[in-house]
């Protein structure tokens, strides 16, 4: 009987908790990423923003005062059926997203990797070869929608989209 | 009590698949429509012999999708050709597994050749899609099947592998010949027939260069035959005649697209060979070939006008030969084409684009010339 209610009380309890941080539902890439043992322990989350055009967590590492760790998920538009500025406004009539993770270390980008993309177009962002021109610049270099790392053929959108937030971090 | 244990694990794994996209509240942005379509005139151009030209509402194609949840989405592309065939060049669900991979199953566009896959008038140069894609890749080749799509970050790679339903080689009669090896074997979903092994299909994309995408394709398996319907196992006559009715085929593809600011380049190399089309032409009467081949190489020079609006020049130099070689004792046939396909399509905006070009054919029956113009949109 007292299990019944236990069981009864847990299924309440899952029903209405909050949702799975992104940090949780990429724990293993994260730490494999990071090199960090018990991810869950050694990052704080000090910040969650919910935008139109984004959501993502902020992170510190221990007491190291110099790096922010970001997992976020930018929002873009199925099929590549949207303008850049369609996305970022919200305005599009469909919705896609993909998952990054972004280290910076002394406000400059140490770290830039997709966790997971979905759409079957403009994939070509997640190449590590292409990220690694963002390495070395702050956020505050994609600000005014600047296109400051080139973008790629047939993969517009999601560049754009990745340009947009970090420029929008720039303003927090 | 087993209901309550199933029923709380059941909410967890439903906890688990939690979203920042809100796919639930605002379903209506869940549905994308889009369309895409191509009208065409073709006028052949011949001295000696009069020939009218065609004005033709080549290809109207509707694209719906949904978008379920974070992880699951259906795609189908409805297409009317011509004015009067309708048929379905997709309908898939994709489905995420883990990070990364997805499962794909329905009708899937098989992952071979650059216009097969992307076939929107305003991702290719000219009127009409190559001859290539066409006679050697039967675009729009689809296939009702099974498989997995997925990305490797890390190497820059993107994989896909599918089993599907196989070719059809016979139905009351040969489908292969040496004019065109597969086009007509394609079954398109219209109830597909089954009898063996369903077919293979691979292709392992590396896009890690900036600007640059390479990959190779495979399709292999068996074809299928009418023949196999009701057959009596134990009449040794109707099974070898079944059994000639029917051929291995496989499919190798490189494919290549080099993109900078104003410049294209796309190349790509097919060859196919089909095992026992001896003794598939003895019983059908056909004159397939044992190999077929075809390659493009096309260079395109872009002036943008703005961030929207844009010319592209283009040339396109293609061989193919749909015989390219026979089986002992069989006649070979000159069935080699050049193809010189030369023009420009300027873009609107976006999305529309105006087509014009000169096409010069050249085989051993002629020396064709076609004027082509026509109009593209995909939105």
């Amino acid at each position: 009987m007292v299990l019944k209610y236990i069981t009864y009380l847990l299924i309440f309890f899952f029903a209405f908790q909050s949702e799975q941080s992104l940090l949780e539902l990429y724990e293993k890439k994260i730490t494999r990423e990071l090199s960090v043992e018990n991810v869950d322990q050694q990052l704080v989350l000090s910040n969650k923003v919910n935008r139109a055009y984004a959501y993502w967590e902020e992170y510190q590492i221990g007491n190291q005062s110099d790096k922010q760790i970001i997992v976020a998920s930018i929002f873009t538009c199925n099929l590549g059926g949207c303008t850049a500025e369609q996305a970022y406004q919200k305005s599009k009539t469909s919705q896609e997203y993909f998952d990054i993770l972004l280290e910076f270390t002394d406000e400059k980008i140490s770290r830039l990797k997709v966790l997971q993309y979905f759409s079957d177009y403009g994939y070509e962002v997640v190449s590590k070869n292409y990220l690694k021109k963002y390495l070395g610049k702050t956020a505050c270099e994609f600000s005014n929608f600047n296109l400051e790392v080139d973008g790629i053929s047939g993969a517009t959108i999601s560049v754009d989209a990745l340009q947009t937030f970090l420029g929008e971090l720039c303003s927090g | 009590m087993r209901l309550s244990i199933f029923l709380l694990f059941s909410l967890i794994s439903l906890s688990l698949q939690a979203q920042r996209i809100d796919f639930e509240s605002e379903p209506d942005k869940n549905l994308f429509i889009k369309l895409y379509g191509e009208v065409h005139f073709n006028q052949p151009i011949n001295k000696d012999v009069r020939e009218y030209g065609v004005f033709d509402v080549h290809r109207l194609v509707t694209l719906f999708g949904y978008q379920f949840n974070k992880n699951t989405q259906f795609v189908s592309e409805i297409e009317f050709e011509h004015g009067d065939e309708i048929f379905v060049e997709q309908a898939f669900i994709k489905h995420k597994l883990i990070s990364n991979i997805s499962l794909r199953a329905g009708m899937i566009l098989v992952p071979m050749g650059i216009v097969n896959v992307n076939h929107e008038p305003t991702a290719f140069n000219g009127v009409e899609r190559p001859l290539v894609d066409k006679y050697i890749i039967p675009s729009t080749w689809r296939s009702i099947g099974i498989g997995i799509s997925g990305l490797l970050p890390d190497q820059s790679i993107k994989y896909q592998a599918y089993i599907l339903e196989g070719m059809k080689s016979y139905d009351d009669g040969a489908l292969l010949s040496s004019s065109s090896p597969v086009r007509q074997s394609r079954q398109k979903g219209l109830t597909s027939i089954n009898t063996g092994l369903p077919s293979l299909a691979a292709e392992l994309e590396y896009f890690g260069v900036s600007g640059l995408k390479v990959s190779a394709s495979y399709f292999g398996g068996q074809t299928e035959s009418s023949l196999n319907n009701g057959l009596d196992l134990n009449n040794a006559q109707l099974v070898m005649q079944a059994d000639s009715s029917m051929v291995r085929l496989r499919m190798f593809t490189l494919q290549g697209e080099y993109n900078t600011d104003n410049f294209t380049l796309k190349a790509q190399a097919t060859y196919g060979s089909i095992i026992d089309s001896e003794n598939y032409n003895l019983f059908t009467g056909s004159d397939v070939g044992s190999a077929f081949y075809g390659f493009y190489i096309e260079p395109a020079y872009h002036i943008m006008k703005d961030e929207q609006k844009k010319w592209t020049f283009f040339s396109r130099f293609s061989m193919y030969d749909t015989e390219y070689s026979v089986a002992e004792d069989s006649p070979n046939l000159n069935t080699q084409n050049t193809v010189l396909t030369s023009g420009f399509g300027y873009y609107f905006t976006k999305g529309v684009v105006g087509k014009m070009d000169f096409q010069q054919i050249w085989n051993d029956a002629q020396n064709k010339q076609i004027f082509n113009a026509g109009i593209g949109v995909w939105f």
